[in-house]
C-alpha cells in the first residue's frame, strides 16, 4: 500500500483546471445528446399519428383524442396475437383419424451409433 | 655423424614434446562448448527488469570460434598464448578481445565460461527454452486468475461467453517462454509477428469494438424506449460513472489520457473501454479491459447492495404502466434519427454508434434479415472469441502486474458504485415531478449503466423480491439501451477532449 500511494503524484492544479472542466462539459453533452433524443422521440409519434388523431376526433366528436385511445398497449396486443397463434394453429387438414404403428427392428451396431458420433456434445 | 644424429634427435625430441604439449591445451579448449550464464539481459525494450541468459562460446581446431550469444552468433578467430586467450571478431564492430585459461575455466572480462559436453550444453539450451526457468510468480499469479475466470463462468454461470475465452487467454498469455530485448521468437502477444500479435491487431486499432457494436446493434430492441423515451435520461444520468472517476484516476496521478480511459469503465460496456483505451491508452487496454469486463460480470453481485441502500421498499413496489405497442415506422426511423442526432454532437464516437445504429437499422427493415441474422450470431461470435482471447492473452504477468492494474482495478469498482448510484438518485429525482401512473420504479436507474443486459436482469430479480408480480425487465431494458448509447456518446466526448 505505501509502494502504491508513494508512486501517486497529483497535480490539483490540472484535476480542478482541465479535468473538472472535462468531467461536468463532458457529462452535460452526453445528456444534451440523449435529452434531445428524448424531445425528438417524444414529437415523432404525434407527428406519425397526426391523421389517425384527426380522424378519431372526427369519428367520436370529441375534442381530445387521449395517447390511450391512441395506442394500442403491449398487453392487448401480446392477448391479440396468443389468440390468433391459437386459432391457426388450431386449424387441421381433413384427417383419416387412422393410427398404424408400424415396427422397425434394426440391428445394433456400434459403428452406426449415435452415441459415439463425433459430432455429440459433451452434456451438462 | 653421432653429434649430427644426436642434435636431429634432440630436435625431434624438442619439436615432439612441444607439439604434445600444444596439442593438448588445444585439446583442452576445443573439446564441447564454454558455457557462461549471467544477468544483466533485459526482457524487451521498453522493460526495466533483466534477466540471467546463457552465452556459449565453441572454439574449433582450425582457430575459428563461434560465440552464440542471445541476440546473435559471432564468429572470429581464437589464439592462445601463455594462458592468454585472443579473439578476433570477423564483426569489425566488435573489438578484439581478451580472455585467460584459468582451472575454473575461460575468463572473458567478468564473465567466467565452464566447459561442458556438446550434448549437455544443448540440454541447458533446451532447459533455457522451456516454460520452467522463465517462470516467475506473477506467471503462476495469472493463471490462477485464468482459471478462476473459468471457474466463475462454469460454476456461476457469470458471462461466459466473455469469461471463458477471457480465462483461457490469460492462461495462454501467461505460459513462460524464452525473451530477451532484440530476440523474437513470434511467441508472445507483444512480439512483432506473431499469430496472437496479429490478432491482438484488431484491439490495438479499435477494429473489433465497433463489429461487437454491429451485433449489439442487430440483437437489440429499441421499443421500449421508443414507447418511453423518458427512461433515456437515465442512461444519461448513470454516466456520471465515467466523469466522476475521470476525476478520481487524474487525482492518484494518472495522465488526462490515461484516467479518460478508465473512466469509461464506469460505462460498463466493454467494446467501448477496448476502443476509447485503444485510443487514448494502449499501454492500459489488458488492464482496462479485463476490469470492465470482470465487473460486467460481477454485476449482480455489486449493484444490488446500492439498489437496497438507496430505494425504499415502498419505492421498489412501484407498478409502471405497461409500455405502448411501437410502430414498425418508428422502430425503422430510431437508427437513423439516433445517428443523426448522436454522432452530430459527438462525431468521435462515429464508429460504435455508426455500427449499432446500422446494425439495428438491419434488423428493424425486416428486409436484410440474412445481414442482420449474420451480425448478431456468426459474427458477433467470431469477434467475440478473437477479442476475449487476445484480451486475456494481452494481460502478460510481467506487463499487466503493475501498481497501475491494481489502481485500475480499484477505481473501476468505484465507477460501477457511482455509475449504479446516479442512475438510482436519478430516478428518484424523476419522480418528484412525476404523476400519478407516469412515475417509474427507481429501480429501473440502475440499468443505466449499460453491462446489457445484466443490469436489467438484475433489475427484474429485485423487483421480483419486492413485489413478485412486477416485472421491471421491459421497462429496464429501456435505460439500459440508452446506456449504451450514453456511453459510446461519452468515449467519444473523452477521445475529442484528451486525445
Amino acid at each position: 500500500m505505501n509502494l502504491l500511494l508513494a508512486k501517486i503524484d497529483t497535480d490539483f492544479s490540472m484535476v480542478w483546471e482541465s479535468g473538472l472542466t472535462t468531467a461536468i462539459v463532458g457529462w452535460l453533452i452526453v445528456f444534451a445528446a440523449l435529452v434531445l433524443l428524448v424531445i425528438v422521440f417524444s414529437q415523432i409519434p404525434k407527428l406519425i399519428y397526426y391523421k389517425t388523431r384527426k380522424k378519431l376526433k372526427e369519428e367520436t366528436k370529441k375534442d381530445v383524442v387521449t395517447d390511450d385511445e391512441l395506442h394500442v398497449v403491449g398487453d392487448v396486443n401480446a392477448a391479440i396475437s396468443m389468440a390468433l397463434h391459437l386459432f391457426f394453429s388450431e386449424m387441421h387438414d381433413e384427417e383419416s383419424n387412422i393410427i398404424t404403428i408400424k415396427r422397425v427392428r434394426k440391428t445394433y451396431s456400434p459403428w452406426s451409433s449415435k452415441i459415439y458420433g463425433l459430432r455429440v456434445w459433451p452434456r451438462k | 655423424m653421432k653429434k649430427l644424429c644426436l642434435v636431429i634427435l634432440t630436435f625431434v625430441f624438442l619439436l615432439g614434446s612441444y607439439s604434445f604439449a600444444s596439442t593438448s591445451q588445444t585439446d583442452n579448449i576445443t573439446k564441447g562448448k564454454w558455457v557462461n550464464k549471467s544477468d544483466g539481459y533485459k526482457l524487451r525494450k521498453d522493460s526495466d527488469e533483466t534477466v540471467e541468459r546463457y552465452k556459449s562460446i565453441k572454439f574449433q581446431e582450425d582457430r575459428t570460434f563461434v560465440l552464440d550469444s542471445v541476440k546473435m552468433k559471432y564468429s572470429g578467430q581464437w589464439t592462445l598464448e601463455n594462458n592468454v586467450i585472443s579473439l578476433e571478431f570477423n564483426d569489425h564492430s566488435l573489438n578484439t578481445k581478451v580472455g585467460s585459461l584459468t582451472p575454473e575455466g575461460i575468463k572473458i572480462g567478468k564473465d567466467l565460461y565452464s566447459n561442458y559436453s556438446g550434448a549437455v550444453a544443448g540440454l541447458m539450451n533446451f532447459y533455457e527454452f522451456t516454460g520452467i526457468p522463465n517462470a516467475t510468480l506473477g506467471h503462476l499469479i495469472m493463471v490462477i486468475i485464468g482459471i478462476f475466470f473459468i471457474f466463475l463462468a462454469i460454476r456461476y454461470n457469470y458471462e461466459p461467453l466473455l469469461l471463458i475465452p477471457i480465462g483461457f487467454g490469460i492462461i495462454i498469455g501467461n505460459i513462460p517462454f524464452f525473451q530477451a530485448e532484440g530476440f523474437n521468437l513470434k511467441l508472445g502477444i507483444y512480439e512483432e509477428g506473431s499469430v496472437l500479435n496479429y490478432l491482438y491487431f484488431g484491439v490495438r486499432q479499435g477494429i473489433y469494438p465497433p463489429l461487437i457494436f454491429l451485433g449489439i446493434g442487430a440483437m437489440t430492441d429499441f421499443s421500449s424506449l421508443i414507447s418511453n423515451p423518458k427512461l433515456m435520461i437515465l442512461g444519461a444520468a448513470a454516466q456520471i460513472g465515467i466523469f466522476l472517476t475521470f476525476l478520481g484516476a487524474l487525482v492518484l496521478g494518472f495522465t488526462p489520457a490515461e484516467a479518460g480511459a478508465i473512466g469509461i469503465i464506469g460505462g460498463a460496456d466493454g467494446p467501448t473501454a477496448i476502443f476509447l483505451s485503444s485510443k487514448l491508452a494502449p499501454h492500459l487496454i489488458g488492464s482496462i479491459a479485463i476490469a470492465a469486463y470482470s465487473y460486467m460480470a460481477l454485476v449482480p453481485i455489486i449493484q444490488p447492495p446500492f439498489m437496497k441502500l438507496l430505494i425504499t421498499k415502498k419505492e421498489r413496489l412501484i407498478r409502471m404502466k405497461p409500455p405502448r405497442a411501437v410502430s414498425k415506422l418508428e422502430k425503422i426511423m430510431f437508427p437513423i434519427v439516433g445517428l443523426l442526432l448522436t454522432a452530430y454532437i459527438s462525431p468521435s464516437s462515429l464508429p460504435l454508434l455508426g455500427m449499432l445504429f446500422f446494425g439495428n437499422l438491419l434488423k428493424e427493415s425486416t428486409v436484410t434479415k440474412r445481414l442482420a441474422d449474420t451480425a448478431s450470431n456468426a459474427l458477433i461470435d467470431i469477434v467475440t472469441i478473437l477479442l476475449g482471447i487476445t484480451v486475456g492473452a494481452s494481460t502478460q504477468a510481467d506487463v499487466f502486474l503493475t501498481s497501475k492494474s491494481l489502481m485500475i482495478f480499484g477505481l473501476g469498482a468505484l465507477s460501477f458504485i457511482i455509475a449504479t448510484c446516479g442512475g438510482l438518485l436519478f430516478a428518484k429525482l424523476m419522480n418528484v415531478f412525476l404523476k400519478g401512473d407516469n412515475k417509474i420504479n427507481p429501480l429501473i436507474g440502475a440499468a443505466g449503466v449499460s453491462a446489457v443486459p445484466d443490469s436489467a436482469r438484475v433489475v427484474q430479480h429485485e423487483g421480483l423480491k419486492a413485489d413478485p408480480t412486477n416485472h421491471l425487465l421491459m421497462h429496464a431494458m429501456a435505460p439500459n439501451v440508452s446506456g449504451v448509447i450514453g456511453s459510446a456518446v461519452g468515449a467519444g466526448i473523452l477521445l475529442s477532449f484528451l486525445m
